[in-house]
């Protein structure tokens, strides 16, 4: 048993998001269902997130009807699946800045947030230039940049540059450049606190879909395939995945995308009333598990 | 039902004051976040002050000859005001006696505000410009009888 408890927890999906946005290439391969998910880290007397979710009331509904989300629930809901209310989370990780995985800031009161400082600059300077170039900010909600100043006048906006180890005993944050985005970042979980660990997570934020990406579609011939979505390259998507999956020794189930539906037919896991689902990655010692 | 056509002539040369407005307070925002998580704040590049200002000075040229029609005056009152709080924060982000910021913010939390009751007064106006967007494709006005201005 490790030294944290991992849940990933669905908080609302897209039914029919584009195959080809998941996977670079197939484009008239319909449709496939998009949850929209945070993941939920325990232990050493932390609470964490990855990522924050949106937040419906606010401006977020207006991204989410534009991109056809539906069933979104509030952190108090989902988190209270698993025994832990907005109150208790002390860090959250920043993977992007895109809306459903940052535009949840201020339902956090007492958590310190940590971005990559890349993705903070370039993400800025894409929201100031002309209409013209509004592919490179699709996704991002401005009014996040409100939420964030707020935080940071606060004290509680952490901005990593590059690569940073053990920003909590055990978790690494590393820089994915001109990727997915600018400055996008992927959260090692290493659950033995080895620094050459046997029982490594990563959390990808949104370098990868869905394992697909990392296996390709001819299960008899894995190879890397990137997302359809990059304001950076497909390379650089390409260079990223390889990196998480030698990280964790090549196990892709490890390398975990949070808008992969088959998430919870590959972990235990359990449906809510409302709808969505608890994914149990792995529990530490005397954690009960929340699917069982 | 679609709107009215000298509401609808307001809204198309509205929206370029309105989008400058949007591009001001994100500059402004922005300069402030990036002072506030850098190492040296002293050294933080005041172009973006800069170009807040000069979109501003574009913004009051437009606000000028913008007419007035009934249906928008209501509209037309907070971008005004949200341009008034936006000017204020050039002011404060330029002024020595602002060092910790508050002045800056507390303007651009005041602009934030008249923001989003502009997005409410008028449909199009919200902060992303999803115009063209193929997501946005289902999007449309809606009926005049249902604009109100709720802020
Ligand atoms: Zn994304």
């Amino acid at each position: 048993m490790g030294d944290y408890s991992i849940w990933v927890l669905d908080y609302a999906a897209v039914k029919t998001f584009p195959q080809s946005v998941m996977l670079y290439g197939p484009q008239y391969h319909g449709v496939r269902n998009l949850p929209y998910a945070y993941v939920l880290i325990k232990g050493r007397g932390e609470v964490m997130l990855v990522d924050t979710g949106y937040d419906h009331q606010q401006y977020g509904k207006y991204l989410a009807d534009l991109y056809g989300v539906s069933n979104w629930h509030s952190p108090a809901d989902v988190l209270g699946e698993c025994g832990v209310t907005p109150e208790d989370i002390t860090h959250v990780f920043i993977t992007h800045a895109h809306f459903d995985h940052m535009g949840g800031l201020d339902l956090f009161p007492n958590a310190t947030f940590y971005i990559q400082k890349r993705e903070l600059d370039k993400w800025i300077w894409a929201l100031t230039l002309g209409p013209e170039f509004r592919f490179l900010v699709g996704a991002a909600d401005p009014a996040d940049i409100m939420k964030a100043t707020r935080l940071a006048r606060d004290g509680r906006m952490v901005v990593v540059d590059g690569d940073r180890e053990d920003v909590i005993p055990g978790i690494d944050l590393h820089l994915a450049a001109d990727t997915h985005t600018y400055g996008s970042m992927y959260v090692t979980v290493r659950n033995d606190g080895a620094r050459d660990s046997a029982d490594s997570w990563i959390f990808a934020g949104d370098l990868i879909y869905t394992y697909d990406n990392l296996t390709g579609l001819d299960t008899n011939d894995p190879y890397l395939v990137p997302i359809g979505l990059a304001v950076g390259s497909q390379s650089n998507l390409l260079f990223a995945s390889a990196e998480m999956l030698k990280a964790v020794g090549g196990d892709h189930r490890r390398v975990v995308p949070v808008h992969e539906d088959r998430l919870k037919d590959t972990f235990p896991s359990r449906a809510t009333a409302n709808g969505l689902h608890v994914v149990e990655l792995t529990l530490a010692t005397g954690e009960p598990s929340r699917v069982g | 039902m679609s709107l009215p056509d000298p509401l609808l002539r307001y809204s198309v040369d509205a929206k370029p004051v309105h989008d400058l407005l949007r591009r001001a307070l994100i500059q402004l925002a922005g300069f402030q976040l990036k002072r506030l998580v850098a190492d040296r704040p002293g050294l933080c590049s005041y172009e973006p002050v800069e170009a807040a200002r000069s979109a501003l000075s574009e913004a009051a040229e437009c606000l000028r000859s913008l007419g007035s029609p009934s249906g928008a005056v209501h509209h037309r009152s907070h971008l005004q005001a949200a341009a008034a709080a936006l000017q204020r924060a050039v002011a404060a982000a330029l002024s020595r006696h602002d060092r910790d910021g508050s002045d800056l913010f507390r303007h651009l939390e005041d602009a934030e505000r008249q923001m989003r009751s502009v997005s409410r007064a008028l449909p199009g106006f919200g902060p992303v410009d999803f115009g063209q967007a193929c997501c946005a494709a289902h999007m449309r006005l809606p009926d005049a009888s249902a604009l109100q201005c709720s802020g």
